[in-house]
């Protein structure tokens, strides 16, 4: 009991301090090589007005597809899309809530963004089914996308078995994501 | 591809939903769903900028160059087919590493240029032109799987949710993207002795060469 005790706090710890610890192992490798922090936060504000720069660069996809998952969800297609993979979904444990996001995610990256806001809205982002697509959102790639660019650019057609490799690793993530949230939430 | 899914999910809902007499739902979420847009953009902004301009510094004192360096042993192992000291490692190190450090506009570019360096070895190798090598097909599943150390985005996604404990899913996601990444790898070196992707050349790499030339001789 005790030894389950420790475990749980060393994980809070752990993943309370996580970000913090991360910034400052960053800013301090960062002031060692730049002299004393030199141009240091005019690289930082660059950086961000670039930030601004995606988040404005995406709004127009946003909205677009945003109001496509509504309308999608509204007419009851999106729970009936997860109702008819329920049989699939119970078998490999995943809640049938985040299929559309793990359908989505691999083809197109922002219309999984409209999917997580929603399921956030719907389910709240601290709860089983947002916390398993966060994992989901975070541990994977837009797949196609960058098979695509990547052999698009040194001219292969014969890709033999990278989207079929690719493409099992984004479903070993989908059960992975939803095994790891529930063990943790066993403590 | 997103065209089609686009124009796909609104005719199929707006019918399925008309059919099902849900118009007047349907009606609201149009309106409501293009405000709830600009309510996401505005809460991720914050969040995603600050991490982009910490992304910026780590680009500028070259810290992906040290992370390709720790990474170094594992790729030997992992591109079988580069010989030592060929630049296409030096490339493959840096792209992962920048896509390690979530550097995401740096990290294209650096893997479009890993690429054009395995393909230069492709041709040592005599395989078609259009043809990847396992070393191609590796290094883009490995892109693939996304394993990110500041997954800048989802920490974006859950403050503008409101979530009580944003960073929490730090570990969950570091536990199961690296899963993913080992999986994929292990499918990748599966899946290229398969004989309906095995490569009839056998392996790539320029050793190949020598005893195909010394054959055909």
């Amino acid at each position: 009991m005790s030894e389950r005790m420790l475990s749980m706090s060393l994980l809070d710890i752990l993943s309370g301090n996580v970000l913090p610890v991360l910034l400052l192992m960053i800013l301090g490798i960062c002031y060692l090589r730049t002299a004393g922090g030199k141009d240091v936060f005019s690289g930082f504000t660059e950086g961000a007005a670039d930030g601004l720069h995606t988040v404005i660069k995406i709004f127009p996809t946003l909205v677009g597809l945003m109001t496509a998952v509504a309308v999608f969800r509204a007419s009851g297609l999106m729970d009936a899309v997860s109702a008819l993979l329920k049989p699939v979904t119970d078998m490999i444990h995943i809640p049938g809530e985040v299929m559309p996001l793990a359908l989505l995610r691999p083809v197109t990256g922002s219309g999984s963004l409209a999917v997580l806001a929603y399921l956030y809205r719907k389910y709240g982002p601290d709860g089983g089914i947002g916390r398993t697509a966060s994992v989901i959102m975070g541990s994977t790639e837009t797949t196609l996308y960058t098979v695509s660019v990547y052999f698009g650019a040194v001219g292969v057609k014969n890709i033999r078995h990278t989207l079929v490799a690719g493409l099992l690793a984004d479903l070993a993530t989908v059960i992975g994501a939803a095994f790891i949230v529930r063990w943790l939430d066993m403590g | 591809m997103l065209d089609r899914i686009w124009i796909a999910m609104l005719i199929a809902g707006l019918a399925a939903g008309i059919a099902g007499g849900r118009g007047d739902r349907l009606a609201q979420e149009l309106i409501t769903s293009s405000r709830e847009a600009v309510d996401l953009c505005i809460s991720l902004a914050g969040t995603l900028c600050f991490w982009t301009g910490i992304m910026r510094i780590m680009e500028r004192v070259g810290m992906a160059r040290n992370i390709s360096r720790l990474l170094h042993p594992l790729l030997r192992f992992l591109f079988p087919g580069v010989p030592k000291g060929h630049p296409a490692m030096g490339a493959i190190g840096m792209s992962l590493s920048a896509n390690l450090l979530g550097l995401g506009n740096a990290a294209t570019p650096l893997g479009i240029h890993a690429m054009k360096e395995l393909s230069s070895l492709r041709a040592d190798a005599l395989l078609p032109d259009n043809t990847a090598s396992d070393d191609m097909c590796m290094f883009i599943v490995m892109n693939t799987s996304g394993f990110t150390l500041i997954p800048t985005t989802i920490l974006a996604m859950r403050s503008a949710a409101n979530s009580a404990d944003v960073s929490g899913i730090l570990l969950p996601i570091w536990i199961c993207s690296l899963f993913s990444l080992v999986f994929g790898v292990f499918m990748t070196k599966l899946l290229s002795r398969m004989p309906l992707w095995k490569l009839k050349s056998g392996s790539s790499g320029p050793h190949v060469r020598k005893d195909a030339v010394h054959e055909s001789a």
